[in-house]
């Protein structure tokens, strides 16, 4: 299989292989935790870029480092090294004042739990109203009717009356709707979504994905969608990075990726979780063996090695980078 | 903010507090008594009549007088109004300035949060009546001396009560998202961070109330409150002690006053506090 390696081998994956400028670009991101044990490292060097309109997803077991990615992205958490670039400029690099009006305006985020992310002493129309007033130069009167609005756009029945609700009033699946209404307020050209369907019952789920690639389609904005479930991933992403141990271990276009998954971790992901569409396999499913190594102490060479089946000698170097523009492994099995 | 839910379902678990009830319908009482009572009595609480000195309850003074004839039932009336003139005084200004000081100590941190906390930990670190006797005795005994002196007393804790809340809501959900949305770290710190530190709050300004009410008495006990011939019950306590034998009644209804005062106020903040404890089997409603 590892003659199919495509015949454009940009550098680092500087194009995107799509034909079109990204958005969003991010260049060997760092981010290191100070703790009482000294410097943890959560992300070593992530690489990716998002298209408009696109998905990109970014798929990892937990404290694989992908929420850190995800927080980053809108410089929440100290970027120690490497760049996030939005539109040329440099988020890691910005003043404070400058952040403030890039966040929410052109990337904002929605979080993994809808129960806590909205503030429970305000109403939702206070929330909303807020939100949109910080970027846009509206009066209250016109904030309100874009705030009613995008309520009915995020598909809750009965906006004019919800706006005065408070949050503990909603449940989950509504208030992740209002999470995503408040966040695409301001019509941001970047939408991070951080594991957004994880806490909302499964047809919750599919319901709140299907509304993020409806809106994605209406108002062109890209998506950063952060899980640990390949499913959600099946469902709306364009392309997929698969993260472990803090680095990207394998980005290709979704299909291709769950048709021919290269790295022995990604294979493991993918064997590990039922199919409907398949027929029965012969025994169980296979569980990857072992868990993710601790931040901060891993193996030498290939995080993943310890725990890979088909480990070499030469697993213990430093694996090859990412290289190429649409199919990219950091695998010693295929170079 | 008086709408948001959290006040409301705070008031309904309290009526289901029995203790909290108790100490509120005594709060009432005092109220009652010393607001609304001053204005139908016939006397003047500082009106002396040496001849009537020292009278047992009866008739006329309800409650008897004391040892210069004046009418007990109206000193003690305007010696709440005193005490509780003070306690508001000083339980506002404590919250202004301990909420001031708490949240952006716990909102700034670094090197901001580190100088505050220090001046208060060396406030605590003096015995509180000990403080507020310094402090009368150096502005002298006005109204706003005392308010002063028990306000620095009172401050130390407020701040550290609010640092912490404050701290705790900053590392919640909607904070990161309203800082995520791109909100100005002044409208994210009154937006999102202090109406949800409500609750610890409230609990402390109701204990703070009754602490600030015996601080007075205790103040004026010694001689270092409003002077004579203000009503104040500390004072009223001292001065009837000498004629604890032939009229017991003084000395009895000014320390009761004092009593039922600073346990209703008690208790009603107790109550509040096992309510507002998420961890206390009250709490759920």
């Amino acid at each position: 299989m590892t003659n199919e390696i495509s015949d454009h081998t940009g550098q680092g994956g500087a194009a995107t292989g799509r034909g079109r400028a990204p958005v969003l670009s991010v260049r060997d991101l760092h981010v290191r935790y100070r703790t009482d044990d000294g410097d943890v490292p959560a992300v070593n060097g992530v690489s990716f870029d998002l298209a408009a309109r696109e998905t990109y997803a970014i798929v990892g077991e937990s404290g694989c480092g992908k929420s850190t990615v995800a927080l980053s992205l809108l410089a929440l958490v100290p970027v120690s090294a490497g760049e996030v670039s939005l539109g040329g400029r440099n988020l890691a690099s910005m003043r404070r004042s400058e952040l403030r009006r890039v966040r929410g305006r052109e990337i904002a985020m929605i979080f993994q739990e809808p129960m806590t992310s909205l503030n429970p002493v305000l109403t939702l129309g206070h929330q909303l109203v807020e939100t949109i007033r910080l970027h846009q130069p509206l009066d209250r009167g016109a904030a309100r009717r874009r705030a009613i609005e995008m309520l009915e756009r995020v598909g809750i029945s009965d906006p004019a009356r919800r706006i005065g609700q408070y949050p503990h009033e909603l449940s989950g699946g509504m208030r992740q709707r209002v999470m995503i209404a408040m966040a695409l307020s301001c019509n941001p050209r970047i939408l991070v979504a951080d594991e957004p369907t994880t806490a909302l019952d499964v047809t919750v789920q599919a319901q709140i994905l299907a509304l993020l690639d409806d809106l994605r389609a209406e108002f062109g904005t890209g998506i950063v969608l952060i899980t640990h479930d390949i499913g959600v991933v099946a469902e709306m992403a364009d392309r997929i990075g698969v993260m472990y141990a803090g680095r990207l271990v394998e980005e290709a276009a979704a299909a291709d990726l769950f048709s021919d998954p290269r790295h022995p971790y990604t294979r493991g992901l993918l064997a590990s979780v039922p199919r409907v569409d398949l027929a029965p396999r012969d025994g169980p499913l296979v569980a990857l063996p072992g868990s993710p190594p601790t931040p901060g102490r891993l193996p030498q060479g290939c995080a993943f090695r310890t725990r890979c089946a088909q480990a070499m000698d030469v697993c213990a170097k430093p694996p090859p980078e990412l290289r190429g523009a649409d199919r990219m492994v950091r695998c010693w099995l295929h170079v | 903010m008086l709408a948001s839910p959290e006040i409301r379902s705070l008031l309904r678990r309290t009526r289901r507090n029995p203790l909290a009830v108790v100490g509120l319908a005594m709060v009432g009482f005092v109220l009652v008594f010393s607001l609304l009572l001053p204005l139908v009595l016939p006397f003047d609480p500082n009106q002396m009549n040496v001849r009537n000195a020292l009278q047992p309850p009866g008739p006329v003074h309800l409650l008897g007088t004391d040892q210069f004839g004046r009418d007990l039932l109206a000193r003690l009336a305007h010696g709440g109004i005193i005490s509780l003139q003070v306690g508001f005084a000083v339980t506002l200004l404590s919250v202004l300035v301990g909420v001031g000081l708490g949240a952006l100590s716990g909102f700034a941190g670094g090197a901001t949060d580190a100088a505050i906390m220090r001046v208060m930990d060396a406030l605590m670190a003096f015995p509180g009546l000990l403080l507020a006797i310094a402090l009368v005795a150096v502005f002298g005994g006005t109204m706003t001396a005392i308010v002063v002196a028990l306000t620095i007393v009172g401050v130390p804790r407020f701040a550290r009560v609010v640092r912490a809340t404050v701290m705790q809501r900053k590392e919640s959900d909607y904070v990161t998202a309203a800082v995520a949305l791109g909100k100005r770290p002044w409208k994210v710190l009154f937006q999102d961070i202090l109406p949800n530190c409500s609750g610890p709050i409230i609990v402390q300004a109701t204990l703070k109330f009754p602490g600030a009410i015996l601080g007075e008495a205790g103040l004026s006990f010694l001689g270092l409150g409003l002077p004579p011939p203000a009503p104040s019950w500390g004072r009223m306590l001292q001065e009837s002690r000498a004629f604890m034998e032939v009229a017991p009644n003084a000395a009895i209804l000014s320390g009761l006053a004092i009593f039922i005062t600073v346990l209703g106020f008690n208790l009603l903040g107790d109550g509040l506090r096992d309510v507002l404890d998420p961890r206390s089997p009250r709490s759920r409603s």
